[in-house]
């Protein structure tokens, strides 16, 4: 048995490691970038509300807030403490500067009604509206310095990016002595756990100092107004509905887990009845911290540890999307790795950078798949062609579609090589466009290029893929269905993680120099000349009528290929992320929820290949197929219309993707087995007939986006998805009947 | 010598029309020093005292121009124009204000008129009910939007149709009364399962009795309370009717309520009866004492245990805030609704409170501007909390 990987290949695994856990690190550090702030903004609300406090006598008074003594005596120990604060500034109705402890910032007028926050270039503005008895008296403006959030949430940082590389160098030493891809992925998998359990570890800690200071501000705020009771020496005889105060601070801050007065060491008052007269008490592993009143009194508040391991969970879900995203990379890298071994062993060369190739090309293409949808709309409407975003996805697919014959064409007189260099360029070129020239024209533009230039890279793998040796058109599609759907796992979830903090300018950028990439590794593909007569004997269209003819490859085109092929890039790519966007899912939800319409997809092919060839049933998997996408496609828009909680909305979205990526599993290959076995095969052979219906079923890629537009702005949100689901269901019911006399025919 | 220079000092004095630190310009007119520190007042016409000329201090030449029409000398008066005095300055654009007494003689009232509408004024107060009066009673609509300050309650008195509209004229209504249903609210806050009130005024102050006492008599009825109205016959019997009436009044209540601990007294803003204040608190025995007149909660044991009512700065910051919505264009003076105070202004005797076991609920203790301790010292001043509660 062969050990260890040689130096190029162990380089290939330790620069995988490297990226993905850089990757890691990066979202890590970008999540406490952004969640840090929050927790920030959380206590600095309450710590408003502890000048509220001492505000409110003086408002209740009807006094103006010019007229308030002591403002700096107040706010300056809060700013003081925390090396972000940049200032404290009470504002009055105007807008313009009362008082200020540190810096004061220009003249801003106090937004109306609730509290706000908002970001300029360098601060965090959290303002707390102040009402007197004669309408707005003015606000509190908390002005945190970004810079300093970032530096304090970047601490962990070198330590994590230390640890990434060692682990990276790990790998790298463990992949020189051992060439076993299940092995060397397992050491990869535990690097990626061990490293996301320190970033996790280290978000936790940073949170914890949050919420832990959360806790302070709310008891100090809580004590703020009540501890006057105890200042001008009364007790708590001489007042009533304390209790219903800490309740209402209880429901006001939903983290608070207890809240209570204590006296002499025993709770006097609590939100709940049933703690008074015992000693203090808070929940296990909660976040305690108390305030001290005058007389010995104490306003003790706890919250959670539920409040840090929620935020924390966000991440996590994050670094899971991430494993299975850096995952598929590793898997890609490590194949070509062991490919790259095997060159040592005498295989052929030329074939290694296939997958890794088709696989960069569409992980390029749905780098943006998490946020393009609204990018478009946004870009539409800017432009004043509002709905026209589904422009944006029709042109593509629509040059995708027109650039299949051409590149067919090409790459018999030229092979594979170039038809495939030029794809990845265009491609290169497509995505660097929307990052350089703003607005709608060019994207709609760029993104037709796109699609010219994925046209052409999938006839070039393709060509490529049919010249290779004996077995290898069967390898042809494991890399096409792997490469495609591994490719769209990968992309939309670290695209989607990318685009919060580089912008889609910067993921945009990413897509290019991964079609780069692309374009590098195709000019290790062989030049074809093996190839030449497989590519010229594609079909022709003008052999489309007569494949027309038949009822089996007209019913499997219409009724159930190019609707689902509508449906994926209707619903799943241009629809859904409109739709969820609007229901306020961030990009990097939507861009892991797109991941389970693949991991479905990837699911159900296998098996469901497997099961049309042994039974020869593969109508019944059409029609199995076209049902499951419309009750998935209704799943995704029912908690538009229908009443749900937000959790049985989340889980209706994730079933019904996933459930749609398992229904187009059972549709994708068996729909080629019944083409196979339809009129037009017999007519026209099967190869030209599957051929032919590959191209024809694409005319469903360019419709969806439109259809699924017209459709949305008829029915709306939620309704446009059932019109499509009932739609689906219908042409499929249609389907299931012309298969059923089509078979009791030949059974006759 | 120093008598000499005294005199020179004196004649200085009232010659010199401009007075900077002054509080007190003619005898009719006065601010309180922390107003007078922020503005310079001054007679433009030193022949004319009826008329004081204010402007703030270092600041630019003001761009509007005010006047606020008086009626005569009082102390509420000035009260509502320090209030005005401290809201103006506040503002990024104060104006300049002319303070002039009309005396009540509708004449010169219109020569007034005539004289801001030539000098460009953006804004007229109407000071006190008399100004409200004349000034409602003119054919006419006022050539210059107005607001009225430290005046009663309008609707009652037939100048306006309801709370909730606006007059359709020149004029923005505020009133110092507080509404009937906000005092009962408060009066429910305090004794949620409340069954009796004996209600006590004077006969012979009208305002009190029409827009106090019946009112609030008639909401509670309404809900289903016990109200006794108790009226004295004025200054000079008022103690001996209190001995009489008020006992005989708790007698009634104690029908509905035996223990009398559902049970309050409430005294309207007439003088004869808070000033009886200590006969009061003698006769209610554990029931407590509360008033509509801030006034009439005070340091010391002469108090009632609480005031739920409007002060006259409070007003003044009302009137102050409609001023701003007509100037700054948000509003025309015809569409703004009654201006009432709410929340009112709430005042807390605990020294009372104790005596008779009265909790105050804490809602109450948040929002009162004035406090008086345990010992019933104050402990907080205008929404001030003073040092360790002394």
């Amino acid at each position: 048995m062969r050990r260890g990987g040689g130096l190029r290949g162990a380089a290939a695994a330790g620069l995988t490691a490297l990226f993905s856990l850089a990757l890691l690190v990066y979202v890590g550090w970008g999540e406490a970038k952004r969640g840090w702030p929050r927790f920030v903004e959380e206590k600095a609300a309450a710590e408003a509300e502890v000048l509220a406090a001492a505000l409110a006598p003086h408002l209740a008074a009807g006094l103006p807030l010019s007229a308030f003594p002591g403002f700096a005596q107040i706010a300056e120990p809060i700013r003081a403490a925390d090396p972000a604060m940049a200032g404290i500034v009470l504002r009055g109705p105007e807008g313009r500067t009362l008082f200020a402890a540190g810096e004061a910032g220009e003249t801003a007028r106090p937004p109306p009604g609730a509290r706000e926050t908002r970001e300029t270039e360098t601060r965090l503005l959290v303002t707390l509206p102040l009402a007197g008895r004669f309408g707005a008296a003015g606000a509190l403006e908390f002005r945190l310095d970004r810079e300093a959030l970032a530096a304090r949430a970047s601490r962990p940082l070198p330590a994590l990016a230390a640890l990434a590389g060692g682990l990276a160098l790990a790998v790298f030493l463990y992949a020189l002595r051992e060439g076993r891809r299940r092995r060397l992925f397992a050491a990869f998998a535990a690097a990626f756990v061990i490293a996301a359990t320190a970033v996790t570890g280290s978000l936790a800690a940073l949170y914890a100092e949050g919420a832990a200071a959360r806790a302070k501000a709310i008891s100090e705020s809580l004590a703020g107004r009540v501890g006057p009771l105890f200042a001008y020496g009364l007790d708590l005889d001489d007042v009533n509905g304390l209790d219903a105060l800490l309740g209402e601070y209880a429901r006001a801050n939903a983290d608070v887990a207890a809240v209570g007065l204590v006296v002499g060491g025993v709770v006097a008052v609590h939100d709940e009845a049933g703690a008074v007269g015992r000693p203090w008490r808070a929940p296990p592993g909660a976040l305690e911290y108390r305030a001290p009143l005058p007389a010995g009194a104490e306003i003790a508040v706890a919250l959670p540890a539920t409040v840090v391991w929620r935020a924390v969970l966000r991440s996590v879900r994050n670094f899971a999307a991430l494993l299975i995203a850096s995952g598929l990379v590793a898997a890609t890298a490590f194949g070509f790795i062991r490919r790259g071994a095997e060159e040592e062993g005498g295989a052929d060369p030329r074939f290694a950078a296939l997958r890794p190739a088709f696989f960069l090309a569409v992980f390029a293409d749905f780098l943006t798949a998490g946020f393009l949808p609204q990018l478009a709309e946004r870009s539409a409407a800017e432009a004043g062609a509002s709905g026209g975003a589904s422009l944006v996805f029709s042109a593509y697919f629509a040059a995708f579609l027109l650039a299949l014959l051409p590149a067919t064409a090409l790459s018999a007189r030229l092979g594979a090589r170039p038809v495939t260099l030029l794809g990845a360029l265009l491609v290169a070129l497509a995505s660097a466009i929307p990052a350089l020239a703003p607005g709608f024209s060019p994207l709609l533009g760029a993104r037709a290029l796109a699609g010219a230039g994925q046209g052409l890279l999938l006839i070039g793998v393709q060509a490529a893929l049919l010249s290779a040796p004996p077995g290898g058109r069967t390898r042809a599609a494991a890399v096409i269905v792997l490469g495609f759907n591994g490719g769209m796992i990968a992309g939309a979830a670290i695209g989607s993680l990318l685009v919060a903090d580089l912008g889609a300018d910067g993921v945009f950028l990413i897509a290019a120099a991964a079609a780069l990439i692309v374009a590098a590794l195709a000019r290790a593909l062989p030049r074809l000349e093996v190839g030449r007569r497989d590519a010229g004997g594609g079909p022709r269209l003008a052999d489309l009528p007569r494949a027309f003819g038949s009822a089996g490859f007209l019913g499997a085109l219409l009724l159930v290929g190019a609707p689902a092929k509508a449906a994926l890039t209707g619903i799943i790519v241009f629809a859904a992320p409109l739709h969820l966007s609007a229901l306020g899912w961030t990009a990097e939800e939507i861009g892991q929820i797109l991941m389970l319409y693949a991991v479905g997809v990837l699911l159900a092919t296998g098996p469901a290949a497997r099961w049309a060839d042994r039974t020869g049933r593969a109508g019944a998997l059409l029609f199995l197929g076209g049902a499951g996408a419309a009750v998935g496609i209704a799943a995704i828009g029912a908690p538009a219309i229908v009443e749900t909680g937000s959790g049985a909305a989340t889980a209706l979205a994730l079933a019904g993707v996933f459930l749609t990526g398992l229904a187009h599993g059972c549709v994708n290959a068996p729909v080629i087995a019944y083409v196979a076995e339809s009129g037009a095969a017999a007519r026209l052979g099967a190869p030209t007939a599957t051929a032919l219906y590959r191209i024809a079923e694409r005319a469903g890629h360019v419709a969806g986006p439109g259809l699924a537009a017209a459709a949305l702005a008829a029915a709306g949100g939620g309704g446009g998805f059932l019109w499509i689901a009932g739609a689906i269901f219908g042409l499929t019911c249609l389907f299931g009947l012309v298969a059923a006399l089509a078979g009791r025919r030949a059974g006759a | 010598m120093r008598a000499a220079t005294l005199l020179i000092l004196l004649a200085l004095a009232i010659l010199t029309p401009r007075t900077e630190a002054s509080e007190r310009l003619g005898d009719w007119f006065r601010i309180a020093p922390e107003a007078a520190a922020l503005w310079v007042a001054d007679l433009p016409d030193p022949a004319d005292e009826m008329r004081v000329r204010l402007r703030l201090k270092d600041a630019p030449e003001p761009s509007r121009l005010i006047y606020v029409v008086y009626p005569r000398k009082s102390s509420a008066y000035d009260i509502a124009m320090t209030t005005l005095l401290e809201a103006f300055a506040a503002r990024a654009d104060p104006p300049g204000i002319i303070a002039v007494n009309f005396a009540k003689d509708p004449a010169r009232g219109e020569a007034i008129l005539r004289e801001a509408t030539a000098g460009g004024a953006a804004l007229g107060f109407a000071m006190g009910s008399e100004t409200v009066e004349w000034l409602t009673a003119r054919t006419a609509e006022p050539p210059l939007p107005f607001v009225t300050i430290c005046a009663k309650d309008p609707v009652p008195l037939g100048q306006i149709g309801g709370y909730r509209e606006g007059s359709g004229r020149n004029i923005a209504f505020t009133s110092l009364n507080l509404l009937v249903d906000v005092q009962v609210e408060h009066l429910k806050l305090l004794k949620p399962g409340l069954k009796g009130v004996a209600i006590l005024t004077d006969q012979k102050n009208v305002s009190a009795v029409e827009t106090q006492a019946r009112p609030i008599a008639e909401a509670l009825r309404q809900i289903g309370v016990e109200a006794v109205e108790v009226a004295v016959r004025g200054p000079e019997t008022a103690r001996a009717d209190l001995e009489r009436l008020l006992p005989a009044a708790l007698e009634r209540l104690r029908a509905v309520d035996p223990e009398l601990r559902e049970s309050l007294i409430w005294i309207t803003g007439a003088t004869a009866v808070f000033a009886e204040i200590g006969a009061i608190n003698r006769l209610a025995g554990v029931v407590p004492v509360l008033s509509v007149a801030p006034e009439v909660v005070q340091a010391g044991e002469e108090s009632a245990a609480l005031s739920i009512g409007v002060s006259f700065e409070s007003n003044a910051r009302l009137a102050a805030s409609y001023a701003f919505k007509v100037l700054s264009g948000e509003a025309a003076a015809g569409e703004l609704p009654v201006g009432v105070v709410s929340p009112p202004d709430i005042a807390i005797n605990f020294l009372h409170a104790r005596r008779i076991g009265l909790s105050i609920p804490f809602s109450l203790f948040e929002a009162a501007s004035a406090i008086y301790g345990p010992e019933g010292e104050p402990a907080r001043v205008n929404g001030r909390s003073l040092p360790q509660g002394g």
